[in-house]
């Protein structure tokens, strides 16, 4: 499929999702009332349509739209397709530095929970971003990650056991379930400034992800300055996550599953997936966050949680056409 | 005119090991040198080092008179193109943008015809678009020597080129590596089989333990006591109509 | 409006039920105080299109939503009130008093003060300083700075938990040192063996428990700090006086 058509395509797709994400919600509304909403944006109706559901539908993009081109980064820096955003440990940090600043009482606040979340998502960013310099092998990036994830998350654990309150585990848990409830324009805008940076770096370091196609020493005699790219890919990669992180809290699987759907169409091309997988990560977590306020459940469903459910079996697929094809 | 490559006196280690002993040689423009030698022998280690991918304990390498540790990572590229030992490519690109890989210096549009050259050269351009995790290893392997050619640079620097490829593949291969030396390129190349290396090399490198068991045009190089000490077979050289020969069989003790 | 099951208790009792745009989900739940007065009223969820849809002008709330719900709540004009946590029944008359105030009902809620309050002064003294033991059927007392600590206090027992706050019970020091009294919590809900992995699941506790607990006080008393403490401060009063 040529590029052009691909990216309209999807972006196609998005407008008409983003479309549905602010027609549909928890209420139903007749005719007449969509008709007043769009007439008059400052009534009640217009109120739920602009104010409510579409910064809402807005900040799932936005967050989906950064987490498909980090994990289209990582399955390219790693080349491997099961490697996930989360893979960095950067999820977890922001993890880490949402809860501290929740079970210190700071909850009341959402920006300084949010500028927490992504402090510490900054941090293990910028610890992985060092490694990335220093060592060429993906796995010991992986391993890296894994350790960096697994230590925030044993620090997340202590703050849960340590905390003053039951009610501040429960919003600690709650936020960590991820959600793009409530976020206002503001919101939005702050979390776009690290976005668009890092969106800047990956564009940056998009070549050297196509000459890891053929391994770390062809990319380094093809004349690319390796260690420099590398550490932007995972730089960029590391301020996409932390600022979704920042913004919504732990949304799992995005990463992942996003540009495993557009890979056939770009044949693989790491570096131009790089746009349709942020295209189709918005799709995916635009949808997940409707599913989440249309399905009549008592309590909301989180946006993680949707986004786990669904994305966990596909995780399964992938594994298993992935260990087929290593097998073939 | 200074050699493509040189090294004198490498001596470098890996992973704690010391690989390489004090070798020396040099490939120059117009010829194929062959380095052979058992498993671990060095050989691998041995153009790595060259190309400055391994730093040396002591010795200098150099890429057309240049201190290969002052080269920048573009000079460098421009000097010498290489095709690893590693063959593994992570997605199933179209086969012309393997090979384009060769070419990033250039524009997209001339990037693509040097790619499709190179695939016709190595007799894979009805395949050139196909993905090329969809390919039998060995067509694989051929487009992967498409990019070495698509780099065009002066010196072809390849690892293992023809292992695990078909008779015909190989063959093919070791024919377009002699076209590039014979229009001026320098081709050092490692290798396992003997009578590949002696009907294709201008010139062969034995390496044993890490440091340079002979040197020399084939037939010189691979004496019967070299054959002896560096692998382990003994052999004979046979004059035949299709030129000489080498056979070789188990050393019976 | 009430986002969980301790404001829906605030709303069904001080509010006017024409005046009442929405309860929790669990407002009828068998825990729920005033579940029956929960019937028949629309239940929603505490997300800001449900609440808006539903246009109250208070919402009140002890743990449900967060603070980004308030803050879109807020902007647009709906007054959001907190029941804070109280630690004795001091707290509990200002919650009330806060919560009818905001509800405009500030009569309704002295008449609710009045009722805990003549409840507290008919059981005071009513054990006489005997020392009871709060226990819970996942192992936990409450000490002083609980409001449970105060209810046993209305009582006239004295608190025989070891440190202030919520904390667990050492089971060997339980078996040791059997306090004279236990007063059981939650345990309508969880018998004392059970579900959980709590020290109710041990033989030895559970003897303890039939031969001296002298009261037992249901969920319904115990989750949210309400009036209805002094529920259940008469109601181990007059287990006081049955001696």
């Amino acid at each position: 499929m040529r590029r052009p058509s691909l990216i309209l395509g999807l972006s196609l797709a998005l407008a008409l999702v983003l479309a549905a994400s602010i027609m549909l919600g928890e209420v139903s509304l007749s005719p007449a009332q969509y008709l007043a909403g769009f007439q008059q944006p400052g009534s009640a109706v217009g109120e739920i349509l602009w104010s409510l559901r579409a910064p809402r539908a807005v900040a799932a993009a936005v967050v989906g739209a950064a987490l498909g081109l980090s994990g289209a980064v990582m399955q390219g820096l790693l080349r491997n397709p099961l490697a996930e955003p989360g893979i960095l440990g950067v999820s977890a940090g922001g993890g880490l530095g949402a809860a501290v600043a929740i079970a210190a009482g700071l909850a009341f606040s959402p920006e300084v929970v949010e500028t927490a979340a992504l402090a510490g998502a900054l941090l293990a960013g910028g610890a992985v971003a060092v490694a990335a310099a220093r060592f060429r092998e993906p796995e010991t990036l992986i391993l890296f990650g894994v350790a960096l994830s697994a230590f925030a998350g044993a620090l997340t654990a202590l703050v849960f056991n340590l905390s003053p309150s039951p009610v501040s585990n429960t919003e600690i848990l709650s936020w960590l379930m991820g959600s793009v409830a409530n976020r206002d324009w503001l919101d939005i805008a702050r979390g776009l400034v690290p976005m668009a940076l890092g969106a800047g770096l990956c564009a940056y370091a998009a070549r050297a992800l196509l000459m890891m196609t053929l391994g770390e020493e062809t990319a380094v005699m093809s004349g690319l300055p390796m260690g420099r790219l590398r550490a932007a890919a995972v730089a960029g990669a590391a301020l996409l996550t932390g600022a979704a992180v920042a913004l919504a809290g732990i949304v799992g699987f995005v990463g992942l599953a996003a540009p495993h759907l557009v890979r056939a169409a770009v044949k693989g091309d790491p570096a131009r997936i790089l746009v349709p997988s942020a295209l189709a990560g918005a799709i995916l977590v635009v949808l997940a966050d409707l599913i989440g306020r249309v399905v009549p459940t008592e309590v909301e469903l989180k946006l993680g949680v949707i986004t786990a459910l669904f994305g966990a079996p596909l995780f399964a697929l992938v594994a298993w056409r992935a260990a087929r094809s290593w097998r073939a | 005119m200074s050699a493509a490559l040189e090294i004198h006196g490498a001596v470098a280690s890996v992973g704690g090991r010391r690989v390489l002993n004090g070798v020396s040689l040099s490939a120059n423009a117009g010829e194929v040198v062959g380095v052979l030698g058992a498993n671990g022998a060095g050989k691998t280690t041995l153009l790595r080092a060259a190309l400055g991918l391994v730093p040396l304990d002591a010795g200098v390498a150099r890429l057309a008179g240049d201190d290969v540790r002052r080269l920048s990572v573009a000079e460098r590229a421009h000097r010498a193109g290489y095709l690893p030992q590693e063959r593994r490519v992570a997605w199933s690109l179209p086969a012309w943008r393997i090979a384009a890989l060769g070419a990033v210096d250039l524009p997209d549009v001339k990037a693509r015809a040097t790619a499709l050259q190179a695939l016709d050269r190595v007799g894979l351009s009805p395949l050139a678009e196909r993905g090329v995790l969809e390919m039998s290893g060995g067509e694989r392997a051929r487009v992967l020597v498409a990019r070495l050619l698509a780099t065009r640079a002066p010196l072809l620097v390849a690892d293992e080129p023809v292992a695990g490829l078909d008779p015909a593949a190989q063959l093919l291969i070791c024919e377009v590596l002699r076209r590039e030396a014979a229009v001026g390129a320098a081709v050092i190349l490692t290798v396992h089989d003997l009578t590949t290396a002696v009907r294709y090399c201008d010139r062969l490198v034995v390496l044993e333990g890490g440091a340079v068991a002979a040197e020399g045009a084939p037939r010189d190089a691979l004496t019967p006591a070299v054959l002896a000490r560096a692998f382990g077979v003994s052999g004979e050289w046979l004059e035949t109509p299709a030129g000489p020969l080498i056979s070789l069989e188990t050393i019976r003790s | 409006m009430s986002l969980d099951q301790c404001a829906d208790q605030y709303v069904l009792a001080l509010a006017p039920r024409a005046s009442i745009v929405g309860v929790s989900f669990r407002a009828g739940d068998p825990d729920s105080y005033l579940a029956s007065a929960a019937r028949g009223l629309p239940r929603r969820r505490a997300t800001s299109e449900a609440i808006l849809a539903a246009a109250p002008q208070v919402v009140v709330s002890y743990w449900g939503g967060d603070p980004l719900l308030f803050r879109t709540l807020a902007r647009r004009g709906v007054s959001v009130v907190q029941i804070d946590e109280a630690s004795d029944f001091a707290g509990v008359r200002a919650n009330v008093r806060k919560v009818a105030a905001a509800l405009g009902q500030t009569a309704g809620g002295e008449a609710l003060v009045a009722r805990l309050d003549g409840q507290l002064s008919s059981a005071r003294g009513a054990w006489s300083g005997r020392p009871a033991l709060y226990l819970t059927s996942a192992g936990y007392t409450a000490g002083q700075g609980t409001l449970v600590h105060a209810m046993l206090g209305g009582a006239g027992l004295s608190d025989a938990a070891p440190s202030p706050g919520f904390g667990r019970v050492s089971v060997e020091r339980l078996l040791l040192d059997p306090p004279m009294a236990l007063v059981l919590g939650f345990f309508d809900r969880y018998g004392l063996s059970q579900q959980n992995w709590g020290p109710g699941r041990h033989g030895l506790i559970q003897q303890i428990a039939r031969t001296r607990a002298i009261g037992r006080l249901p969920g319904s008393l115990l989750g949210c700090p309400a009036w209805f403490a002094g529920d259940a401060v008469q109601s181990l009063g007059a287990a006081a006086r049955r001696r």
